[in-house]
C-alpha cells in the first residue's frame, strides 16, 4: 500500500515571496497530502537536511528571484553526495522562464511548473509520485 | 440633517423600493468590506454625519479632505519611478546621467543580501549578489555609488528595513567624510520591519529589537538630520503580500503607533517626531473604497494623533502617503490591458489624495519592464493628473453619499482592526506568533479562490478570454562577472583595513547595544572604519539574537 504522500515545501535562498509557495501548501494539504513548510531563506543544507528529517518522499521548490538554477543544482548536488538522488523527488515552480526548464530537468528535477500554472495541475502531478 | 427629515427620506425609500421592486434581482456583496452594498445611498445612511466635524476643510483637522488646503491643484503629485540594479559603479554612472537630465533624488535598491546583513562573500549570498539591486558590504561602495554627486544637494531614499539604522550610518559616514554635515542630509529611508516581517521578506533580529533600532534612528534623526524622512510606513508589503484594505491600514497603523510609543517612552515629544511619519499604501482596482480608505485614514490618522497621543500641531496629524497600484491586479493574460486596470489605479490613489506614487508597468508580471512599458507607466499617471481635470477642485468626490458612507465604514473598520492587534497583545507578539501572517494568508487564498472560481472577473484570464500565445519570462541575466568582483573588493577591504580599529568599534557597537544606548553613532564609527553590513549585524545579533519567522501556512 502506498503511504500518505509527504511534501517538503522549501525556499531556498533568500528572496522571500512565499504566496505562490504557501498556496500550493494549502492545495496539497487540501488533497489529503501532508506537508512541511521550511519557512523563507534556506540554505541548499538546510533544504535537504529537512528533507531527512521529515521524511517526506517530494521536494517542492518555489523561487522568485531568480537564483533557481544555481540553487537547485546545489540541493541536486547535495542529494547526489549524500545517495539519496533516488529517495527524493523534486518539483520547482515559481518565476522560471521556459529557456530554463531544460536545464533543470537534466538537474533530475521531476517537473517545472512555471507561475500561472494550473494549481490542480500541481496538486495531481505531486499526487503521481506518491511511492 | 434634522430626524423627521430623516425618517421622511427612510419611508420614502421603503415606498421606492417597493413601488419598482427594487432588490427582487438579489444582493449585491462588497468582498472588500464584507457587506451588502445597497442599490442607492441617502444622506439616511449616514448617521450623525455632520460637514465640518466629518469633513472640515483640506487642510484642517480632521484632515479628512486632504493634508493640505489646495492638494494638487497647482501641480501634479510625485511621480516616482524605481531604480538600481548592479555594480556601484553601474548606478553611480545612472544616477549621474539622470542628474544631468535634471532628476533631483537618488534612488537605491539594494540586493536581498544587503536586506538580510549578509556581506557578498557569506555563502548564503551565492546566486544573489547584485541580481535585484546593489550590493552594500562597506562603505567603499558607498563612496563609489555617491562619488562625484553632491550629497547635501540630493534627497537620498532607499527601502530598508531592520537594516535601515546600519544604511543611514554608512550614507552619515560618506558625508561626513567628504565633509559635508549630517544635519545637511535629505530624503528617506523605510525603516519598517514590522510590515516586513508581516509581509513580504524576514527580518534578521526579533521584533522587539528591531522596533528599538528603528526607534534608534528615528530618535536620531529627529535630533541630528531635521530634513531627513527616517520612518515610512509599508503597508504595502502586507497589501502585495495578499492582505485586504482593512487589514493594511489596520495593522500599518498598530505598527506606527509601536514606533511611536517606543520614541516617546525615550522622551521625544509627539510634536517633534509624528511629523517624521508618512506611509507608502497600496490599491487596487475598487475605486470608491480604495478612496474612501485613504479618506477615512487620514481622518482616522488625525484623531489618534490630536485625541489619544495629544499632538498641537497641524503637521503631526497628517496622514501622508505615496502609493502604488497592486501589482497582483495585473496579470499575463492579454497584458495590454493592465494600462487600464493601472489607470483605474491611479484614478483611486488620486481621488484619495495621494502625495506621491509609484507604478508598476503593465508588463512586470512576466518580463523586466521595457524602457517602453516604463514609460507607459510614467505617462499614464502623467495623464491622469494633467489631462482629466481631476485635480482642478480637492476631494471630488466628498458628499458622494455613497463614498461618505464607504468612508464611515472604513474608518470603523480600520479602527477595530487596530484594536484587534492591542486587543491580541500588540503588533511584536501577533506578528512572532504568525496571527497577523495567517489573517493575510486566509485573505490571500479567499481572493485566489474568487478568481478561480470566477467570483471576482478578470478579463482575458476568466472571462472573456481569446486564444493567444503566452508570453514568456525574462529575467536579468545575473551578472557574474560583476558579483565576483565585489566580493573580489569587499575581501581587500576587510584585509587592508585597520582591524584593531574594527574591533574596537564592534566592541562600543555592542556595548550600547547591550546598555540600550542609541546605537546610532557606533554604526557611523564602524562604518567609517570600513565595518561591513554583515559585521554589524552580526554583533547586533550576538545581544540581540535572531528573528525566529513563525512558518504559517
Amino acid at each position: 500500500m502506498k503511504r500518505r504522500l509527504r511534501v517538503l515545501i522549501a525556499k531556498p535562498g533568500l528572496d522571500g515571496h512565499d504566496l505562490g509557495a504557501k498556496l500550493i501548501a494549502r492545495a496539497l494539504i487540501g488533497s489529503g497530502a501532508e506537508v512541511v513548510y521550511t519557512g523563507r531563506q534556506q540554505s541548499p543544507e538546510q533544504v535537504v537536511e529537512a528533507a531527512i528529517q521529515e521524511d517526506v518522499q517530494v521536494i517542492g521548490l518555489s523561487y522568485l528571484s531568480g537564483a533557481h538554477v544555481g540553487l537547485t543544482g546545489k540541493i541536486m548536488e547535495s542529494l547526489k553526495e549524500r545517495g539519496l538522488e533516488k529517495e527524493f523527488k523534486v518539483v520547482v515552480g515559481g518565476v522560471i522562464p521556459k529557456q530554463d526548464i531544460p536545464a533543470l530537468e537534466r538537474m533530475g528535477v521531476s517537473k517545472v511548473f512555471p507561475s500561472g500554472s494550473p494549481v490542480a495541475e500541481i496538486v495531481s502531478f505531486f499526487g503521481s509520485l506518491q511511492t | 440633517m434634522i430626524d423627521e427629515q430623516l425618517q421622511r427620506l427612510v419611508r420614502a425609500e421603503e415606498e421606492w423600493k417597493n413601488e419598482l421592486k427594487v432588490g427582487s434581482k438579489g444582493a449585491v456583496f462588497s468582498e472588500d468590506l464584507d457587506i451588502e452594498i445597497k442599490p442607492v445611498y441617502t444622506p439616511a445612511d449616514l448617521g450623525g454625519w455632520d460637514y465640518l466635524n466629518s469633513l472640515g476643510f483640506p487642510g484642517q483637522y480632521p484632515f479628512t479632505r486632504g493634508p493640505y488646503p489646495e492638494m494638487s491643484r497647482h501641480g501634479p503629485w510625485r511621480y516616482s519611478i524605481f531604480s538600481g540594479f548592479g555594480s556601484a559603479e553601474d548606478t553611480n554612472a545612472r544616477w549621474k546621467m539622470l542628474y544631468e537630465a535634471g532628476q533631483r533624488s537618488l534612488n537605491l535598491a539594494p540586493d536581498l543580501p544587503t536586506h538580510l546583513g549578509l556581506d557578498s562573500d557569506h555563502p548564503m549570498a551565492y546566486e544573489e549578489v547584485g541580481r535585484v539591486g546593489m550590493a552594500v558590504d562597506t562603505i567603499r561602495d558607498f563612496e563609489i555609488l555617491f562619488e562625484g554627486l553632491p550629497l547635501d544637494e540630493l534627497p537620498f531614499s532607499t527601502n530598508v528595513e531592520a537594516l535601515a539604522p546600519l544604511i543611514i550610518a554608512m550614507y552619515i559616514a560618506v558625508a561626513e567624510k567628504k565633509g559635508i554635515p549630517a544635519g545637511k542630509l535629505s530624503g528617506t529611508i523605510s525603516n519598517d520591519p514590522l510590515s516586513t516581517a508581516a509581509g513580504k521578506q524576514t527580518v534578521v533580529f526579533p521584533l522587539a529589537s528591531c522596533v528599538r533600532l528603528s526607534a534608534d534612528l528615528i530618535e536620531f534623526c529627529t535630533k541630528n538630520l531635521p530634513r531627513f524622512y527616517p520612518i515610512n510606513l509599508k503597508g504595502v508589503n502586507m497589501r502585495e503580500g495578499g492582505c485586504s484594505m482593512v487589514q493594511e491600514m489596520g495593522f500599518v497603523f498598530s505598527f506606527a503607533c509601536t514606533y511611536l510609543d517606543e520614541c516617546l517612552i525615550r522622551g521625544l515629544d509627539i510634536d517633534e517626531v509624528a511629523p517624521k511619519f508618512s506611509f507608502f499604501c497600496c490599491q487596487g482596482l475598487h475605486i470608491f473604497e480604495e478612496a474612501a480608505k485613504y479618506r477615512a485614514s487620514r481622518r482616522l490618522w488625525g484623531s489618534l494623533m490630536k485625541e489619544k497621543y495629544g499632538a498641537q500641531k497641524r503637521e503631526s496629524m497628517l496622514f501622508r502617503f505615496t502609493s502604488i497600484c497592486n501589482p497582483r491586479e495585473f496579470h499575463a493574460e492579454l497584458p495590454e490591458i493592465n494600462l487600464v486596470r493601472g489607470a483605474c489605479g491611479i484614478l483611486a490613489a488620486a481621488l484619495g489624495g495621494a502625495q506621491g506614487m509609484l507604478h508598476p508597468a503593465f508588463d512586470e508580471t512576466y518580463a523586466i519592464p521595457s524602457e517602453r512599458s516604463c514609460l507607459l507607466a510614467l505617462a499614464s499617471q502623467q495623464v491622469i493628473a494633467e489631462e482629466t481635470n481631476i485635480n482642478k477642485t480637492v476631494d471630488p468626490l466628498g458628499g458622494s453619499y455613497y463614498v461618505e458612507y464607504l468612508t464611515n465604514l472604513l474608518e470603523e473598520k480600520i479602527a477595530a482592526k487596530m484594536q484587534e492587534v492591542v486587543n491580541y497583545g500588540g503588533p511584536v507578539k501577533a506578528i512572532e506568533d504568525g496571527y497577523i501572517q495567517k489573517q493575510i494568508l486566509e485573505n490571500f487564498l479567499k481572493e485566489e479562490e474568487a478568481v478561480n472560481s470566477g467570483k471576482k472577473v478578470v478579463v482575458g484570464k476568466n472571462k472573456y478570454k481569446v486564444a493567444q500565445e503566452e508570453p514568456d519570462l525574462e529575467l536579468h541575466i545575473h551578472d557574474q562577472e560583476s558579483a565576483q568582483r565585489q566580493i573580489q573588493r569587499t575581501l581587500q577591504i576587510k584585509a587592508e583595513r585597520d582591524n584593531g580599529a574594527v574591533q574596537a568599534s564592534l566592541a562600543r557597537l555592542k556595548s550600547a547595544a547591550e546598555t540600550g544606548e542609541n546605537v546610532m553613532p557606533y554604526l557611523i564609527e564602524c562604518s567609517k572604519n570600513y565595518v561591513s553590513l554583515g559585521e554589524m549585524t552580526g554583533a547586533l545579533q550576538e545581544v540581540f539574537g535572531r528573528y525566529r519567522e513563525p512558518r504559517v501556512i
